[in-house]
């Protein structure tokens, strides 16, 4: 009973989706569209200097998948403080998958890893890096 | 906004359709993603320094210098959550059952049965992240990119793991007890273990294994365990289950949700950076190895007299610390630091020593701890691994000194 009635929810707010959205289309910034591939007007209204800024995350082509997908989950910070490559971002996928009660992605797997492999790809650090960002500040005893 | 309220406001808010779920949500569906997504970066009741790695699951570590007091605060204590912390806690009905085909028979004690039938102990002990330094990993390693800060030593009130597991009696065939906790999924599946791992009954059965209900003499805070954890000092702090209402004691290795896979395991034998493991080469961490930091001063201080009075803690998992040493010249001289014995086994080591300067300029000074052993911490990062576990190379901090 309360699954038939979450679905009609659910298709009824599908419903007054597609018909607000029509008027939102209008208006949306046809600049960050081309520069970062997004359409949906809110996560566009969000994104100052190329950062979505309610999560930090790099405004790109597949965003709005990571958004819906990955972060009704959990943060958005277990994504930007990780690096990996394409296969390294589908195996995490896959672990979710296998073990953390991810359902199949399906057609947005590929556009979810495309843009985790681009946005956060990994760098080279070394066995140790140089100490960076450090604070200075007058020590006095 | 509280980890908590955060969690229900997600699920209910986006186009107002109660979100368990990904996968209820339509393919292609563009949905307006409203503004509760945004981080939040203070935890109610920690230092306002502390730095959150992630916010759901909440995952936390401390600056290094925070860690300056002998016995770590409540509120500079790491935090590593795999799921969700349970609410409406009712400590009157709170119950711990031990069982477990390797368990002569079942016991169900309550809060007050622990606390009145067993003999109380207070220790202070070591847990580390297993993950602590991931950070340093190349090629990265997947998971919380935690750097120095994700250990402690605050002190534990409770009773032995061992005497609660005598009570229950133990089989012959006995080899590993597990434990159960009642945080909640990610997924939000009410059924779902989020995590359940275990020791050797070698590790539960010593003097020092507690089950725990106090933390620095108060209750355990919500999000370390309360009522009830598990603490098994030196050991990955995974093993230090939380929010523990059962116990297990198996006749094989547990295999609870990370105990197995890649979880909480390295290569078996040392493999190059960025191999590729097959889980059934890779073994699980028991003793966590030797390691120091640096607590005071905090890195990036300038001084203009050439001493710098320098201290900090050190640890070596089941072992001891025999000996700290610093150098400020990467390593090709070592001096020694005054080194105190711990409170007691299990516990971490307070080291101090006091810098002379040669010259002006920037000099960085570094830590290295040897355990009782004769095992030193590497400078660089030690034997890279998949999930960029145990890495204990030498602490340093920026010092300039100026005239």
């Amino acid at each position: 009973m309360t699954k038939k009635l979450t679905v009609s929810v659910i298709l009824l707010s599908f419903l007054v989706l597609l018909i607000g959205c029509q008027d939102e289309k209008k208006s949306i910034d046809s600049l960050k569209v081309k520069d970062y591939g997004i359409t949906n007007q809110k996560v566009l209204a969000d994104i100052k200097e190329g950062i979505h800024q309610p999560t930090g995350l790099i405004a790109g082509n597949g965003i709005t998948e990571v958004l819906v997908k990955c972060l009704s989950c959990h943060s958005s910070k277990l994504i930007t403080q990780n690096r990996a490559t394409a296969d390294g971002w589908k195996s995490m996928i896959e672990w979710m998958y296998e073990t953390q009660n991810l359902p199949n992605l399906g057609e947005s797997e590929p556009i979810i890893i495309a843009y985790l492999a681009e946005h956060y790809a990994p760098t080279t650090s070394g066995r140790r890096k140089a100490l960076t960002d450090i604070d200075w500040y007058e020590l006095s005893d | 906004m509280a980890p908590s309220d955060r969690r229900n406001f997600l699920k209910y808010s986006i186009s107002g359709i109660p979100i368990l779920y990904a996968g209820f949500i339509p393919d292609g569906l563009n949905l307006l993603i409203e503004s509760d997504l945004t981080l939040f970066s203070d935890i109610a009741g920690k230092h306002p320094d502390m730095e959150v790695l992630n916010d759901r699951p909440l995952n936390a570590q401390a600056p290094a210098h925070l860690l300056d007091e002998a016995k770590t605060s409540k509120e500079r204590m790491f935090v590593r959550n795999n799921g969700l912390p349970p609410e409406d806690i009712d400590i009157d009905k709170w119950t711990l059952t031990i069982e477990g085909e390797s368990a002569v028979k079942k016991v169900v004690l309550s809060l007050q049965d622990l606390k009145t039938k067993f003999k109380q102990q207070t220790l202070q002990l070591t847990l580390e992240c297993g993950g602590n330094g991931r950070s340093e990993f190349d090629p990265p390693a997947k998971g919380n990119q935690w750097s120095i800060g994700a250990v402690a030593c605050p002190e534990w009130t409770g009773v032995r793991l061992k005497d609660v597991i005598d009570l229950a009696g133990v089989k012959p065939d006995a080899r590993y007890i597990g434990y159960y906790g009642k945080d909640k999924h990610l997924s939000g599946d009410e059924d779902k273990v989020v995590i359940s791992r275990g020791v050797p009954m070698r590790k539960a059965m010593e003097s020092e294994s507690l089950i725990a209900w106090a933390m620095n003499g108060e209750d355990l805070p919500h999000l370390h365990g309360y009522p009830l954890r598990l603490v098994i000092g030196g050991w990955p702090a995974s093993c230090s289950g939380k929010w523990i209402d059962r116990l297990v004691i198996r006749n094989q290795v547990h295999d609870g949700p990370k105990m197995g896979g890649q979880s909480y395991r390295v290569p078996c034998d040392p493999v190059a950076p960025g191999t590729k493991v097959e889980d059934d080469d890779m073994c699980i961490i028991e003793s966590m190895p030797v390691k120091s930091i640096i607590t005071r001063p905090k890195s990036g201080a300038v001084v203009t007299v050439p001493q710098v009075k320098i201290n900090g803690k050190a640890w070596a998992g089941d072992l001891s610390v025999k000996s700290v040493e610093y150098s400020i010249d990467f390593g090709q001289t070592w001096m020694p630091c005054q080194l105190s014995n711990p409170k007691n086994r299990l516990a971490w080591q307070i080291w101090e020593s006091v810098v002379t300067l040669p010259s002006e300029g920037y000099y960085e000074i570094w830590a290295r701890a040897t355990d009782d052993e004769g095992r030193a911490q590497p400078m660089i990062l030690p034997g890279w691994n998949p999930k960029g576990y145990l890495n204990n190379a030498c602490h340093r901090i920026a010092v300039k000194y100026v005239v």
